[in-house]
């Protein structure tokens, strides 16, 4: 029907206008309660001091300097920050889609002039950068009594945000993933404790992957779970360049991986929507 | 004679649904062994809406309401049939259509919860790709149409139900959509809000000529409201014609309760027919195109002290049975 008056003004920044602004909605409804965000972030406190006490102990009764070439004030700020980058991604993206689904609210979040996957992303970053910002500051402040200063490199904090951002990405597309596999099964919880125990484990939040046996921290290296949170951690406490063109590649095979797998999966999935209720 | 600006023939929709026997090993066998039962939610409907129409498409829960409503809006793929809407193919131009059209699903929410209403159309604005000053003349002339000065500015989670309404109408409507569906909007709604949403509603349609899909199972908003009706009933049209046809035909009778003051032991009105006794309390069926409310109610404040009346139209399911009644002979 070519005579349909329009109201819109479509461009190219026009576009890309809608994403900036979902995540500015994403960002005030995260900052909307700042008690709720303060008491987020308690929890990375409470996780920083059982690291501080627990590895102080490893390593003065071993009497150790240095393991995988990280001190013991390196490990605890490295968990420290795995811990504030993988708690401001929370609630995962998985668990907003399947939320959708079962409510039946899919029915407007689909039902938009935008791609729906790009619209989770915006508002995951907006989510994101509403959290990081309260769990970083409290958490330095906090490590910074605990165990000590650390000298960051502008090498570690240029290079280690880079691969944060791409961390992120990855993180975003397997919860997407997850997610979206609730078009087929109504409850996707059961995968998403597989893949959050994952990332526990090979994700550098419990242990930094550079204390781990060499065979294993060779395969954890080359997961996704590793290339979220622990590659940008491991380069801002010692920045290594021979580390570096190793993570950069690994993030971008996963994040071409994942990629395709999430729009595959959208694809397929759309067909299958069935949305609970009247 | 108008465009006819959504097209459905021969729409089908199935639905597969797991089954599962009760208890532990229920649940295990059901893994080995999974059984599937098919259900017909929409079963070869076929039907158009012209521009400017207001139709309501009404029917009782698990009719097939919202799963047709759902695919004409591309959510949903149908299993056979074809849909036009605006000329575009919903489930292959689902973005497309999405300028064009405009939705409401009852108590589902579309606004940021946490956040007042502005946020919500600032971010539509942006989502529509709306020019802002446009934007801002919409948003004034809406924002006093729809009487919500005073809610912008109020986070969502604070608002009662028909203000929230009221709000989630409004975000359906910046963008000045062609058509807009609203499934049930009046539902949990008190008597004042269903009157200010149905006012505004009429108001879309006569004065803003935007064409009209509404869903409800609540008769009141047919009657005022609709010029065409379409009744569906296990996902099958049953009647569509005219809403006068309809309330002539099967909204004759109106369901009048009264509260009293006393014993109803002697309460006796003729003409209609006392469904319903216990001691304070009466529920009378009254056909209305023969015997006015007002005779009942004379009859009943000269002969009792009462206390408190409600009026309300027969329940969906006895009209869909009164239907199937007619048909039948």
């Amino acid at each position: 029907m070519s005579d349909i008056p329009i109201l819109y003004s479509p461009g190219l920044s026009g576009k890309w206008l809608k994403y900036i602004a979902i995540a500015k909605i994403s960002y005030f409804s995260a900052t909307a309660y700042v008690l709720n965000l303060l008491a987020g972030s308690l929890i990375i406190l409470i996780r920083a001091w059982i690291y501080t006490q627990l590895y102080t102990v490893a390593y003065t009764s071993y009497s150790l300097e240095q393991v995988g070439g990280l001190t013991v004030v390196m490990v605890v700020w490295s968990l420290t920050l795995t811990q504030s980058f993988q708690t401001s991604a929370r609630p995962y993206a998985s668990v907003l889609i399947e939320e959708e689904v079962k409510s039946g609210t899919l029915a407007y979040s689909i039902n938009r002039p935008y791609s729906y996957i790009l619209f989770h992303y915006f508002q995951f970053m907006g989510r994101v950068v509403a959290n990081l910002g309260t769990n970083l500051i409290l958490g330095f402040i906090f490590t910074l009594i605990l165990i000590g200063n650390i000298s960051f490199t502008w090498q570690g904090v240029l290079f280690g945000t880079i691969t944060l951002f791409f961390g992120y990405i990855i993180e975003f597309l397997f919860s997407m993933i997850i997610g979206l596999m609730a078009f087929w099964i109504e409850d996707v919880s059961a995968i998403r404790w597989i893949y959050s125990k994952g990332q526990l484990v090979f994700g550098g939040l419990l242990v930094p992957l550079s204390l781990l046996p060499e065979k294993v921290r060779n395969i954890a290296e080359w997961l996704p779970f590793s290339q979220m949170y622990y590659v940008p951690a491991r380069l801002l406490v010692n920045f290594d360049y021979s580390l570096l063109h190793k993570f950069l590649i690994t993030q971008a095979v996963w994040v071409v991986i994942l990629g395709v797998a999430t729009y595959w999966t959208y694809k397929k999935g759309q067909k299958y929507v069935s949305i609970n209720g009247g | 004679m108008p465009n006819k600006i959504i097209e459905v023939v021969n729409l089908r929709k199935t639905f597969q649904l797991k089954q599962k026997s009760a208890g532990f090993f229920g649940g295990v066998t059901s893994i080995f062994n999974s059984a599937y039962k098919e259900v017909e939610a929409v079963n070869n409907i076929s039907f158009s809406v012209a521009e400017g129409e207001l139709l309501a498409f009404i029917g009782p829960n698990g009719a097939g309401k919202s799963t047709t409503i759902k695919m004409l809006t591309g959510i949903l793929f149908p299993t056979s049939g074809s849909i036009r809407v605006l000329g575009y193919n919903p489930q292959e131009q689902r973005q497309k259509l999405a300028y064009h059209i405009g939705s409401v699903f009852g108590q589902k929410p579309q606004l940021w919860y946490h956040l007042p209403p502005i946020d919500t159309y600032n971010l539509f604005s942006r989502i529509y790709e709306l020019d802002q000053k446009q934007y801002q003349d919409r948003l004034n002339f809406l924002v006093e149409a729809f009487e919500i000065k005073d809610l912008l500015n109020t986070s969502v989670r604070k608002l009662s139900l028909g203000q929230r309404m009221r709000c989630e109408i409004v975000a359906a409507l910046l963008h000045r959509p062609k058509i807009i569906f609203l499934d049930e909007p009046t539902i949990g709604l008190d008597v004042i809000a269903k009157q200010h949403i149905r006012e505004v509603i009429k108001y879309l349609n006569e004065k803003e000529q935007v064409t009209i899909f509404l869903t409800s199972h609540d008769a009141g908003d047919i009657e005022t409201l609709a010029k065409r009706t379409l009744v569906i009933n296990h996902g099958k049209v049953i009647f569509d014609n005219s809403t006068e046809k309809f309330k002539k035909d099967y909204i004759k009778t109106k369901l009048i309760e009264l509260v009293v003051d006393g014993s109803t032991k002697d309460f006796s009105f003729q003409e209609g027919n006392i469904i319903e006794r216990t001691k304070f309390n009466v529920k009378i069926e009254l056909n209305t195109s023969v015997t006015p409310i007002d005779k009942l109610l004379n009859y009943a404040m000269k002969n009792f002290d009462i206390k408190d009346m409600t009026v309300t139209n027969p329940p969906m399911e006895e009209i869909i049975a009164d239907i199937y009644r007619e048909k039948s002979v």
